[in-house]
């Protein structure tokens, strides 16, 4: 399977891709959640309150974002530039004895905030994006992204005196211009046409398309008439031919078909409310699970709905599209263990069942093989090798060219995965938490694996655009492996999380700059 | 008369179907009718006094929101919204426009190019330009509460019905129940006027030349060729203090003759429309049903009490009549012609008998037949070849409890060549009929069944198309074999069934559409 499939797809999926890393800060001089780019690998500094570019030959830079302290990081479309929420220390008095942030007196200090766009380890342009917008959605052609509060995420970030609970932000990467458009009380979800000109934003109860040029909304479709029933899509999804936009309802069974050609709206009534969906461009159709029935289905006609149902053993939550096919998972239901592998040229199925249930699922980069991490069962461990395996993590390997599925037992937790393919096959990289070696599955026999050494605990793994990998170490000054999947070679970075440990708190003046 | 208040966005109001509701769904050669097109008395019948001691025989009427359609439309009117919904066939692309307050009927002129709504609650007509959707709005008097459109659909008049569940739109001031609007939908000219007391009904000639609104002591002619139009009022009965209710009227193809049927009263009575001159017109005891013949040139009356049938030459009614006996094993008091005007079908839908009579208009034979069970409603389809009768859930006189149809509405299809016939339980009683204009397909919806059931009147087949909820209105796009059948659904849902290839298109939520910004 050409991995450039997939490109189209997730453009689509309307999801934040690339979350912020504010998180997996260890209480050390760094946080582990980085963001590998192709000029080199990032890392906030909190103590710091840095940024450092981390390169392959043991060196590395504080990025100068002009005296601001990083609060998030993230990478935009194509990993070609980073994005970073900032703030900044403003002090009012204006005394030239006060040097440092501590010496200001506390009234008079205040904090700012902005995005900084980083290119190749610079700051290139920012701009005012307010930090409680904690998700960010990107056009296809990567030079637009907008920006939104996401209600899913865990921020309770109340930036400024008001928020504007129904604000997008489009920001232009290359300029950091910003505009601000009103859409509709939180909006969650934000689909692009393929030829970037549109976007299509559902909030609570409404769904606009912007154009991206005019950078105006052009339509507003209501979900309801009765401002009384709030109406909140839970799925998204743009039909293959782009004609049509189908949002499923939390909590009812209608499928609202936006016509975006002839605008105009019709609904569906469905069996249940989606929990996922998803477009089948090679055969021009869209996939449709449900949480809590035991049923795809398949809209085969988007004009005048027309739909196949096909009834599995067990509900499914998620959908993996391969090329002409999904692959059928459920990551919610701890009873469930069936990964289902859809044709959606003839809707034949193939059911394979795992060990344990699913806790996330990933296709190979050709499409072979379905690798999904396995969490401990929740219940009915019942006896011998059955509990031995059931009550502990795992990895299973589905061959989506054959019936077989395999599953392994994992010492711990994982803590990461990355799909590799090499001229040898494909390979699935892992990472468990506490075990200092990668393990590398080969998926053609899952069973013959190979490790690679690590010099210290794994933390996360990260896929460079370059084809590489990077793995963050659970190491308190700094730790970052370079991992060549080709070669199998790794190097290490370490040290990097002293950069300006012990600066001083300056107080920048970028008024007087 | 049943009505069933349905609290929904696309259609308020819906009654089960009626003998004579059922006939006019069942022929389109009804359109050709004097009587089409017009709003039919509907009294409340309180002690009607039958001498033979059988309940009035029943003329339901359908009074609903019912969508208007040419072979390229849909329009469908919104009263909540205040809005009217286009819908095209086939691509079934929704386009809503703004009309005034609480439209509550629509309807289309007989060239497909207007459509226009009666907005109760503005006191105005909206007149829409089918293909562009432009709206023109013309005032009319206030507090009206019905709307009917004349045949070549020049005119439209507004009138208040008391016996509509609309109320009309009232200001507080003082209010004319009898005061009615007229307008030209063309030039947007609005001529009110006085009728008698208690407009019932408006009937044009086909034409449309003429129209007449019934009253209670009075017929009102206008002439609808004359520049400033005027009502003239003619008296139909000597009693003014307290006026026999005109239970049935019908007028003549040619706008020149009504025919009234009073109640209570022994005899007829004749309107000369020209001269302006009412004469009793003889007729046998207790008549209970009156038609003219599809080709206009007869009258038939059935007189239940005496048992006859008379048959009038409406050029000269008073000295051309012929009575013809009915078969004395039951009674009769309905009839519905066939288009062709070949033979006709008798029944009373009061007997409680599973009984009807075929009458060859050739021969005058008159043939007492069975039936499963007694008759609800009786119709035929357009080419004349099959009758459709339907039975409710009573079992009248003569159903055993081992009968398959006992307590179980039913239908009954008859091919009228050979009288051979077929019969369906049925879940629910009927409450829409409609059928293609070839004659060979029919369709019909029952209560609160999600089904829309096709009829093959050449086989007698049926077969049952699910669709997404319960159905309001069923009918067929004008001039096309494609049945529309609107649903229950808060946001509005129309299906659309091809019978040639059996597809069932469905659209749902369009009323969405009227609050999409653009």
């Amino acid at each position: 399977m050409n991995p450039a499939l997939f490109l189209p797809l997730l453009a689509f999926t309307g999801c934040d891709l690339w979350p912020s890393t504010t998180d997996s800060y260890m209480g050390s001089l760094w946080s582990t959640s980085i963001v590998t780019l192709d000029d080199g690998v990032y890392a906030r500094l909190p103590e710091a309150g840095a940024l450092v570019r981390i390169g392959t030959d043991q060196t590395w830079q504080v990025v100068d974002l002009k005296g601001a302290e990083p609060l998030s990081i993230r990478p935009d479309a194509g990993k070609n530039r980073l994005l970073v929420h900032a703030q900044w220390p403003v002090c009012e008095d204006q005394d030239s004895a006060i040097k440092r942030v501590d010496d200001c007196p506390e009234n008079a200090l205040s904090y700012r905030t902005e995005l900084a766009i980083i290119d190749n380890g610079r700051r290139t342009a920012t701009a005012s994006i307010p930090t409680h917008m904690n998700a960010m959605t990107f056009t296809p052609d990567g030079t637009t992204a907008l920006a939104f509060m996401d209600d899913a995420s865990d921020s309770t970030n109340v930036s400024g005196p008001i928020v504007d609970l129904s604000e997008v932000i489009l920001l232009d990467l290359d300029s950091g211009d910003t505009t601000s458009v009103s859409v509709g009380f939180m909006p969650k979800n934000i689909l692009f046409t393929a030829d970037g000109q549109r976007a299509v934003i559902m909030s609570r109860s409404k769904v606009v398309v912007l154009d991206l040029e005019s950078q105006s909304i052009t339509v507003e479709y209501p979900l309801t008439l009765d401002a009384d029933i709030e109406i909140d899509p839970s799925a998204a999804v743009l039909t293959p031919d782009e004609r049509y936009v189908l949002i499923a309802i939390e909590g009812t069974n209608d499928l609202y078909k936006l016509d975006l050609e002839v605008v105009s709206i019709d609904m569906e009534a469905l069996d249940s409310s989606p929990s996922d969906m998803s477009a089948d461009p090679e055969n021009g159709q869209t996939v449709l699970v449900y949480r809590d029935r035991a049923q795809v289905d398949v809209i085969t006609e988007h004009d005048f709905i027309e739909r196949t149902t096909i009834g599995l053993d067990d509900p499914a939550s998620d959908i993996a599209m391969g090329a002409g096919t999904a692959v059928l998972y459920n990551a919610s239901n701890n009873s469930v263990r069936d990964i289902v592998l859809l044709n959606l040229g003839d809707h034949e199925t193939t059911e394979y069942v795992a060990s344990n249930p699913v806790d996330s699922l990933q296709l190979s980069p050709e499409g072979d093989y379905a690798v999904a991490t396995l969490k401990p069962s929740s219940s009915g461990y019942g006896t011998g090798l059955d509990a031995y395996q059931r009550s502990r993590w795992g990895l299973a390997v589905a061959d989506l060219l054959s019936n077989d599925i395999v599953s392994l037992v994992l010492e711990s937790q994982p803590i990461g995965l990355e799909m590799v393919q090499t001229d040898e096959g494909a390979f699935a990289l892992l990472l468990l938490s506490g075990f200092d070696s990668l393990i590398q599955v080969d998926l053609s026999a899952p069973g013959n694996y190979s490790t690679i050494e690590l010099p210290s605990d794994p933390a996360g793994i990260d896929a460079s655009p370059n084809g590489g990998f990077t793995i963050a170490h659970d190491s308190s000054l700094g730790q970052i492996s370079f991992l060549d999947p080709a070669t199998g070679t790794i190097k290490t970075t370490s040290g990097f999380a002293t950069a300006g440990w012990m600066d001083e708190d300056t107080l920048p003046r970028r008024d007087s700059e | 008369m049943k009505f069933g208040l349905l609290h929904l966005g696309l259609v308020p109001l819906l009654t089960s179907c009626s003998e004579a509701a059922l006939s006019k769904a069942l022929s389109s050669e009804d359109a050709e009718m004097a009587d089409a097109g017009s709003a039919a008395e509907n009294y409340d019948d309180g002690d009607y006094g039958a001498e033979d001691g059988f309940a009035p025989e029943e003329e339901e009427e359908l009074l609903a929101l019912l969508p208007a359609t040419t072979p390229e439309y849909v329009f469908v009117a919104n009263p909540d919204r205040n809005t009217v919904t286009r819908i095209s066939v086939p691509a079934l692309s929704v386009i809503t426009t703004e009309v005034g307050s609480n439209p509550i009927s629509v309807a289309v002129t007989p060239d497909h190019a207007t459509a226009v709504t009666f907005n109760m609650n503005s006191n105005d007509i909206s007149i829409i330009d089918a293909a562009t959707l432009e709206v023109q709005t013309v005032g009319v008097r206030e507090g009206r509460n019905e709307m009917v459109m004349s045949p070549d659909g020049e005119w439209v008049i507004c009138f208040f019905n008391q016996d509509s569940d609309e109320v009309g739109s009232r200001s507080g001031g003082a209010q004319s129940f009898n005061d009615i609007s007229l307008v030209n939908i063309r030039t947007l000219e609005h001529f009110p006027m006085v009728v008698g007391p208690n407009p019932r009904g408006v009937h044009f000639s086909a034409d449309g030349a003429i129209g007449v609104i019934v009253s209670d002591a009075y017929l009102s002619r206008i002439d609808l060729t004359a520049d400033e139009p005027e009502p003239e009022h003619i008296q139909i009965t000597d009693d003014l203090i307290d006026p026999p209710l005109a239970e049935e009227v019908v007028l003549d193809p040619m706008g020149a003759t009504a025919i009234v049927r009073q109640f209570g009263a022994t005899d007829l009575v004749h309107v000369d429309l020209d001269l302006l001159e009412r004469t009793p017109l003889d007729v046998g005891d207790n008549p209970t049903d009156l038609d003219i013949t599809p080709d206009g040139t007869e009258l038939v009356v059935v007189a239940r009490g005496s048992g006859e049938l008379w048959v009038y030459d409406l050029a000269d009614p008073f000295d051309s009549q012929s009575v013809l006996s009915l078969p004395d094993e039951t009674v009769f008091g309905s009839v519905v012609l066939s288009p062709d005007n070949a033979r006709g079908l008798l029944y009373s839908t009061a007997s409680g008998a599973s009984l009807y009579a075929s009458w060859d208009r050739g021969s005058d034979a008159v043939v007492l037949r069975d039936l499963v069970k007694p008759v609800q409603g009786v119709g035929i389809s357009p080419t004349g070849g099959t009758a459709i009768i339907s039975h409710s859930a009573a079992n009248g006189t003569d159903v055993d409890a081992s009968s398959p149809y006992y307590n179980r509405p039913a239908l009954s299809l008859v091919d009228l060549d050979t009288f051979f016939g077929t019969s369906l339980a049925l879940p629910a009683e009927p409450t829409q009929f409609a059928n293609t204009p070839d004659g060979e397909t029919g369709f019909f919806v029952m209560d609160g069944q999600p089904y829309l059931e096709v009829l093959n009147f050449k086989t007698l087949i049926h077969d049952e198309i699910e669709l997404k909820s319960n159905p309001v209105h069923l009918g067929t796009l004008l001039d096309t074999d494609t049945a529309f059948i609107s649903q229950e659904h808060h946001l509005g849902r129309i299906s659309f069934f091809h019978p040639e290839d059996g597809d069932l298109q469905t659209i749902t939520g369009f009323e969405l559409n009227a609050n999409i910004e653009q």
